[in-house]
């Protein structure tokens, strides 16, 4: 059976007057796989180091198929660019990463499995349909925020939406659920 | 009549009944700003006595029109304040003195800083350039934001432009990416990065636009490649994060085009 196409993946812009400041949004194709990430790092920062930090995230998905032994499996993707993201931060000042915060998506020809840290929330897609919550509150998917001690697990899609949105936590204001009108914008993806 | 020559003095106004000699009061006043005498004090004094009065005499439906009697206005415009609220004031002010209007709008910003009557103020002064006198003076509060917003809001594109390149600041791009205004957003970043000294404005956008603001570096792009090909590497440099920038530039170096944004 042909696996439908692997969902896009959008995290939806912070309360404020700069709310994609340290966000990034990245994806990058192997042979059979493709991983999709958004997130934000280094939004406690000014403009200049938020947009470093974030960019440094997305060169780390981009450089991925290159750098893990089985870029063909979404398993090994998963866990190459938690290795990355771990290591990065070890270089990366404690206070520009209390707000580290990401929703990963990796699919391969046997599914779709999702994994993330500091989400408030996370909803899937499809046309037609109104978005749906992924997961229950209590799940482990929606952790607390900033770089975890331990590489997180991944949670398989029994069903392949069209577009997962997350609801990044934030450092000082609480979480605001599904944002009204049009959802792409909210998460800067203008159509 | 007590006079300083053949003009009505100080002593005179106090003297004079204001209700029932209005008009004598008008007339006395034209010939001392016609002649120009200092009416600062005689007027303050006016409105110690009856404010209503001044009111009438300075901003009613017979009020002078000229440069000095809009100097006159704003001098004693604290006192008109207690006879009028300010936003319809100014509004009646500007219109009174016509090309001085910028400098009723420059008290106006001066006195009530976060006024919203302001952008309405400013828009009947300034037209399209509405928002450049009053952003500027309060670059420095903390409420410019939320002033830039109301600006974006009520369709302000070159002032806001304007008031971006002069203040180096993030806030009128912040503003017009509120109401998602992609073409001035390109507009915006080609001043900027013609500035002298180009502030982050792709990190900037990615803050108040989102992460991948491709589109409007692209067209930024194509701006500067057509009219400024010399600050497209600035431009490059700032861009280094989205490659699709650089792949648009080796088109255009190549003679292609680029996205028609605009």
């Amino acid at each position: 059976m042909k696996m439908p196409a692997p969902p896009s993946v959008f995290a939806f812009g912070d309360a404020g007057p700069l709310p994609f400041l340290g966000h990034f949004r990245a994806e990058v194709a192997g042979p059979g796989s493709l991983l999709r990430v958004a997130g934000r790092w280094g939004g406690v920062g000014n403009a200049m180091e938020a947009c470093a930090l974030a960019g440094g995230v997305e060169q780390a998905v981009r450089r991925l198929v290159r750098s893990v032994e089985r870029p063909d499996d979404r398993v090994m993707m998963l866990r190459g660019l938690w290795a990355e993201l771990m290591e990065m931060a070890k270089h990366t000042p404690a206070a520009m990463q209390a707000d580290f915060a990401v929703l990963i998506m990796a699919s391969d020809g046997r599914g779709v499995t999702v994994s993330g840290t500091g989400l408030a929330g996370c909803w899937s897609a499809t046309h037609g349909l109104p978005p749906q919550p992924v997961v229950p509150s209590a799940h482990p998917l929606l952790s607390g925020l900033g770089m975890p001690p331990r590489r997180p697990g991944g949670m398989t899609l029994n069903r392949v939406p069209n577009v997962l949105f997350a609801e990044l936590r934030h450092p000082m204001v609480p979480p605001r659920g599904l944002p009204a009108g049009d959802l792409f914008a909210a998460a800067g993806a203008r159509r | 009549m007590s006079t300083s020559g053949e003009l009505p003095s100080d002593q005179w106004f106090s003297e004079v009944d204001p209700r029932t000699d209005i008009e004598a009061i008008r007339q006395a006043l034209a010939q001392r700003v016609q002649a120009g005498m200092d009416n600062e004090a005689a007027v303050r004094a006016l409105a110690g006595r009856d404010r209503v009065v001044v009111a009438e005499l300075i901003i009613g439906p017979r009020a002078l029109r000229s440069p000095a009697w809009t100097h006159l206005s704003l001098a004693v415009v604290d006192v008109l304040e207690r006879a009028l609220s300010p936003g319809p004031l100014y509004r009646r002010l500007a219109d009174l003195a016509e090309d001085r209007s910028v400098a009723v709008l420059e008290k106006a910003v001066e006195r009530h800083p976060d006024a919203g009557w302001l952008v309405p103020l400013s828009s009947r002064v300034e037209g399209p350039e509405m928002g450049k006198t009053h952003l500027l003076a309060v670059a420095g509060r903390a409420s410019f934001l939320e002033s830039c917003s109301a600006y974006a809001e009520a369709g302000a594109r070159r002032g806001l432009l304007r008031v971006a390149v002069q203040t180096r600041r993030i806030e009128p791009l912040a503003a017009l990416a509120q109401v998602a205004d992609e073409r001035a957003l390109v507009l915006a970043t080609v001043h900027l990065i013609r500035a002298e000294h180009p502030p982050p404005v792709a990190a900037w956008l990615a803050a108040v636009w989102g992460p991948d603001p491709t589109p409007i570096l692209v067209g930024a792009l194509a701006l500067l490649h057509a009219r400024v090909p010399g600050r497209v590497p600035i431009l490059l440099e700032q861009s280094a994060r989205w490659p699709r920038v650089a792949l648009a530039a080796r088109g255009l170096s190549a003679g292609g085009h680029s996205e028609p944004i605009l």
